[in-house]
């Protein structure tokens, strides 16, 4: 991911297989997911694990700074909103770098 | 330590090498003799021949592993050193063409390793772009080669920035139709009405090295969720 050559000290985002994100997901976890050159790199998180919620609030404070937006979007994917603030609740959060025009 | 030189057993560093365990068949073995007088002396040759360490350990027949070890690398070793380097001298166009070719070799196996990770993430993008896809979406972008796209609600004020060669843009309607082309990541995001494209808008994430199929991802999550956010940020071509 290009913006993970800053310093941090957050948990490394990684390739992360369907199988194992969907099963994250049926647990009651949630995914950050962050498209790059790589399709997307994923961080899975348990929202009942405060660790594991500062990490998640960690990358998405870093991702927002380089510009990223946020979606917010069930299991199935197909209901969601664009997040402005972390929020820890379980699903999948994909970041996007912001738009331009061409 | 120099061949066949003894030293005193009180020797801290040396005295445990000055011990005298082997006892050993040949001639010339004398008590109090150290392993490395032994190694020279102490088997059918002596020091004063012309004998050499793995010699006196291929000879030494109480010992058949070492007489292994001795014989076999000590016969290869003298192959190798007799054997002859080839002495040929490359021209300069030769070594020319051979670094060429060395340098081509490598530049098609980055190539190839690129498009390797080229389409690896083509393929995991895809795997995004399907799980925001409903089967009715999905079906249309397998066999016609485009996303629908259904916006309800309020509508967004008319983009600042558009081209209609003097056309002004008619106020959207309250169910929006768009079409995320599967073709390019700029101007591919069209506006319908009746079957007609009546408006282009050219938008993509800002990031250039992700794949189409993300850029394509991205555009249908900023239409279904900050539409207004999209069409402030594109260029509009207007059609009708």
């Amino acid at each position: 991911m290009s913006t993970a050559t800053e310093p941090t000290t957050e948990r490394p985002f990684t390739q992360i297989e369907e199988a194992d994100l969907q099963a994250a997901l049926t647990s009651g976890r949630a995914v950050l997911q962050v498209m790059d050159e790589t399709g997307d790199s994923k961080k899975i998180w348990n929202p009942d694990v405060p660790e594991e919620v500062e990490d998640a609030k960690e990358s998405f404070k870093r991702l927002k700074k380089a510009g990223y937006a946020f979606f917010h979007v069930d299991v199935k994917g197909n209901q969601g909103e664009q997040m402005n603030e972390f929020a820890p609740k379980s699903g999948r959060y994909i970041a996007v770098k912001a738009l331009a025009g061409g | 330590m120099p061949r066949g030189q003894t030293t005193a057993g009180t020797d801290t560093t040396w005295g445990a090498w000055n011990v005298n365990t082997v006892t050993l068949t040949g001639t010339s073995v004398t008590t109090g003799d150290n392993v490395f007088h032994l190694w020279c002396t102490g088997n059918t040759v002596s020091c004063a021949t012309t004998s050499v360490v793995w010699e006196t350990w291929a000879s030494d027949a109480t010992d058949p592993t070492w007489v292994r070890m001795g014989t076999l690398p000590h016969t290869r070793v003298r192959t190798y050193a007799q054997a002859e380097m080839p002495k040929a001298r490359v021209g300069e166009v030769e070594l020319r063409t051979l670094v060429h070719g060395i340098r081509d070799a490598v530049f098609a196996l980055q190539a190839q390793e690129r498009e390797e990770r080229k389409k690896a993430a083509k393929v995991r993008a895809r795997t995004l772009l399907d799980s925001l896809l409903d089967d009715g979406q999905r079906h249309t972008m397998e066999h016609k080669g485009y996303i629908p796209v259904y916006v309800e609600g309020p509508a967004p004020p008319a983009a600042p920035d558009y081209r209609g060669g003097g056309r002004k843009p008619t106020p959207l309607p309250e169910r929006r139709e768009y079409w995320i082309m599967m073709n390019g990541r700029h101007g591919n995001v069209k506006r319908v009405e009746n079957d007609k494209v009546v408006e282009s808008l050219c938008v993509a994430p800002g990031d250039s090295s992700i794949p189409e199929e993300d850029a394509w991802a991205a555009q249908l999550l900023f239409l279904r969720y900050n539409e207004h956010e999209l069409r402030s940020r594109a260029n509009v071509t207007l059609y009708n």
